[in-house]
């Protein structure tokens, strides 16, 4: 069996990807064991691969290495009492030491805990529209999201509803755990609502759509919206918006 | 009260060479080592920021001896770990002609060394390989990276791009492939790292 050189350079790729069947790799062997060539422009394959590792490796250490300091941060800020830590030699250093273990203790259980069903709960409240815009009768959509018809409500819901009974519908999507269903209906309303002066139920439909956007593990999209509503005091889910803890959510991003 | 999560250095090792919870082993190493590491630089005139920068390149390094099976296991992680950051800072502050702190310097030389770690050249070549790669398109980047690092089949890769079917996944993969062979060729510091180490 006779290859030229082009041939045998693809064949060794396939040795390097692990694609070859027994025979070729029999034939890969013995090329490079007797063609000097074909065994440099294997080193080098080897290497470019190597860098691939590498780049991917010096990625991911840099994203846990961001994630160390932004917990070693938070502890530092949250802690009442780092003035003490200047002043009282040998009891200072333990108590620093004591911080940047409790840190990093809390980093990796966090980290080895948190599950996108976790933080959504920490954050997900039903949303009950008598309450929060004072509707006494509503649509139908409106009553059957009342009765907890979440089925009805989807089925009902149409093109042409409003931006008040889409945004139910998406709520009611995330009752029945159809994260991605529920975000277009948030990001109809979001959509609709840009050409408005008036934009009902945007902030609202905001908030939910980054829950589904953690259910559906698009973390960097959920973390852009928390931070947005959070620089925002004036935003009806302001409050809500706060328990949707962003080192929780890069955390999550790094197990994806 | 939070306790605190225990690795052995057998655990670790484990989990690195098995690539399972790497991302574990990572903030494992970080949460027991990072502080004495770090100080080593803070302690021989290198910032917070060297120390984080130095650390994440010897966080790599140690990874890549590992899964390369060329960590020797007689010796403890920490001690691999103090050796490999000893001679990459070392060389960083030669690189940067520190010349007036060389008394300073010289504390560091006085620790103790470790014939475990790898030779300068070996780490001055990853270095170039990670240069190298960035310079890749990002197409080319994500395809190699899913094939090569996350090991994803051609099926796995079409699901999670927007390539239409496997084959032609197949040829932008090898295209790519081609490419940065060839970069790699054309680097001086890999090549003669390459031919001086035979690595």
């Amino acid at each position: 069996m006779t290859y030229d050189f082009n041939t045998n350079i693809d064949l060794i790729e396939k040795y390097i990807d692990g694609s070859v069947n027994d025979e070729e790799k029999t034939i890969v062997e013995e090329l490079l064991n007797n063609n000097a060539d074909l065994q440099e422009e294997y080193e080098y394959m080897r290497m470019a691969v190597e860098s691939v590792k590498i780049a991917a490796l010096h990625k991911q250490v840099g994203n846990i290495a961001e994630a160390y300091k932004e917990g070693k941060n938070n502890t530092t800020v949250t802690n009442s009492k780092p003035a003490k830590v200047r002043s009282m030699g040998f009891y200072a250093m333990r108590a620093a030491a004591a911080i940047v273990v409790v840190s990093a203790s809390y980093i990796a259980i966090q980290y080895a805990t948190i599950t996108p069903d976790k933080l959504y709960a920490s954050a997900f409240e039903d949303y009950n529209p008598s309450i929060t815009r004072g509707v006494s009768k509503g649509t139908d959509i409106e009553q059957l999201y009342k009765m907890g018809n979440w089925d009805g409500v989807l089925s009902a819901v149409s093109n042409e509803s409003l931006p008040k009974e889409k945004f139910l519908a998406g709520v009611s999507a995330l009752q029945l755990n159809k994260a991605d269903v529920a975000a277009d209906y948030f990001n109809q309303v979001i959509e609709t609502n840009k050409t408005l002066s008036e934009k009902p139920y945007t902030q609202e439909s905001e908030f939910y759509l980054a829950l589904a956007l953690i259910r559906l593990q698009n973390y960097d999209a959920a973390k852009k919206l928390v931070n947005t509503i959070k620089a925002n005091p004036e935003h009806a889910y302001y409050n809500q918006a706060k328990k949707i803890s962003t080192f929780k959510t890069t955390l999550l991003s790094f197990k994806k | 009260m939070i306790s605190k999560l225990r690795l052995s250095d057998i655990d670790l090792i484990t989990s690195i060479k098995t690539n399972k919870n790497l991302n574990n082993a990572i903030a494992f190493i970080y949460q027991e080592h990072f502080e004495y590491l770090s100080s080593l630089i803070t302690n021989n005139n290198g910032s917070e920021q060297d120390a984080q920068d130095i650390l994440q390149e010897v966080i790599v390094d140690f990874i890549r001896v590992v899964q390369t099976g060329k960590f020797r296991e007689e010796s403890s992680v920490k001690t691999f770990l103090h050796s490999i950051t000893r001679n990459t800072w070392l060389n960083e502050l030669k690189k940067r002609n520190r010349t007036e702190k060389r008394d300073k310097v010289f504390e560091l030389n006085r620790m103790q060394n470790d014939s475990g770690a790898e030779t300068y050249e070996q780490r001055e070549s990853r270095k170039q390989l990670l240069d190298v790669f960035k310079t890749l398109g990002e197409g080319c980047k994500k395809i190699l990276t899913l094939f090569y690092f996350d090991s994803l089949s051609m099926k796995e890769i079409v699901e999670q791009t927007n390539y239409e079917n496997e084959q032609v996944v197949r040829n932008k993969k090898h295209k790519c492939f081609k490419e940065l062979v060839s970069m790699v060729k054309n680097n001086v510091t890999i090549i003669e790292t390459l031919k001086a180490n035979n690595i």
